[in-house]
């Protein structure tokens, strides 16, 4: 099964994110599986690569994070979206849309 | 919106079990080398105990998955990552070498220390072993005028004998040392799906072989030395055939290990 490269998905990791969170409230863990499960194994999202997107979209505002349940004798931190981050998410939305169709303008002609 | 109350005590009684101790400490062990080079700050404090309890939750996944503590441990740092990100994400200069990121997974600087001083301690009993089985030999001729009190008939082969054998047992010494410092030479975390008892054998083994090849030296470094002998025509031989046995079969052996050596 082939992997997708680091590279293609780094503009997309904070709509990945995103995404999830506008479904219900999540953590770590939980989200990580989640996108190894989604993405049917294609893309095993790095735990610096994660904990990097929640800092950076935390900093931006658009998501925001509480202290949970506890594990192994510690407080577990669950994010949730916030108003500035679903429309941030609604933009990347649309954005995503336009790239697939530009790209796909491109890569549809071709029999690879 | 929040989770209820209920979802996360739901969630709290899906705790998943099989969580040992030992990987408590070497999750949270790998994790403060890892940041052992990024300032503590609260935001920093706070990333790195996310980060501990989504790899211990990541851990017990793939333990109650069917893997055993080392393959999971192996898969958990093996899906770690970049600590560039992890300083981009704080704002911190990217281009610093993290220390952290040099260490083998769970060894502290002390315990480097401790392996750095035992090396020299290592070099200096070989050199020594190697200086007392010259003196053995060139020193020969003499031990009969200045040892005529230590044996009585023919002390020049006691002595000899004994600065070989004080020389071999520096060569083992030196040699057998080094298996106490295998958490420090043989990180785990590089052989996911290897066994505990399988890594245990394989420490064992080494231990004895590092034993072994210091004996074949020992053998080499004397040989030159026992055409003093009679029959120095048949010993010599003898000596290089056991020393390069002892080699071929250590060899042979340790290749038998290839599931578990890094440098395969």
């Amino acid at each position: 099964m082939a992997e997708l490269s680091s590279d293609i998905m780094r503009g997309y990791n904070d709509v990945i994110v995103l995404s999830i969170l506008a479904e219900s409230d999540s953590y770590g863990y939980e989200i990580s599986r989640c996108i190894t499960e989604r993405s049917s194994g294609r893309y095993p999202i790095k735990e610096t690569t994660l904990y990097s997107t929640f800092t950076r979209l935390e900093r931006n505002g658009y998501i925001r994070s509480y202290v949970g349940t506890e594990t192994f004798g510690r407080q577990r931190t669950y994010y949730s979206l916030t108003g500035s981050g679903r429309e941030y998410l609604a933009a990347k939305c649309a954005e995503w849309r336009i790239a697939k169709e530009v790209i796909g303008s491109f890569i549809d002609r071709l029999d690879f | 919106m929040e989770k209820t109350k209920t979802e996360m005590l739901t969630a709290e009684m899906e705790e998943p079990t099989g969580f040992s101790e030992q990987a408590y400490t070497k999750i949270q062990t790998y994790l403060d080398n890892m940041f052992a080079s990024i300032p503590p700050t609260d935001e920093a404090m706070r990333l790195k105990n996310d980060m501990y309890c989504s790899m211990l939750d990541k851990y017990n996944g793939y333990v109650q998955e069917g893997a055993n503590g080392n393959e999971a441990f192996g898969r958990v740092v093996g899906e770690f990552g970049s600590l560039d990100e992890i300083r981009a994400a704080l704002a911190l200069d990217t281009t610093a070498a993290p220390m952290a990121e040099c260490s083998p997974v769970g060894v502290t600087p002390e315990r480097k220390k401790q392996y750095d001083k035992f090396k020299i301690g290592q070099a200096v009993a070989v050199a020594c072993g190697v200086v007392l089985c010259i003196m053995s030999v060139f020193g020969y001729p003499f031990y009969s005028e200045y040892f005529t009190g230590i044996a009585e008939e023919e002390p020049e082969n006691f002595i000899f004998g004994l600065l070989i054998a004080a020389g071999v047992f520096l060569f083992v010494w030196a040699g057998t040392g080094e298996a106490k410092y295998y958490d420090v030479t043989l990180p785990e975390a590089l052989r996911p799906g290897v066994s505990e008892e399988r890594m245990a054998e394989y420490r064992k083994f080494l231990s004895v072989r590092q034993m072994l090849i210091s004996l074949a030296v020992a053998l080499f470094v004397v040989t030159p030395f026992t055409y003093v002998f009679p029959f120095s025509m048949v010993i010599m031989p003898i000596l290089v055939a056991v020393g390069v046995a002892i080699l071929i079969v250590v060899g042979a052996v340790h290749g038998i290990y290839s599931d578990v050596r890094t440098d395969k």
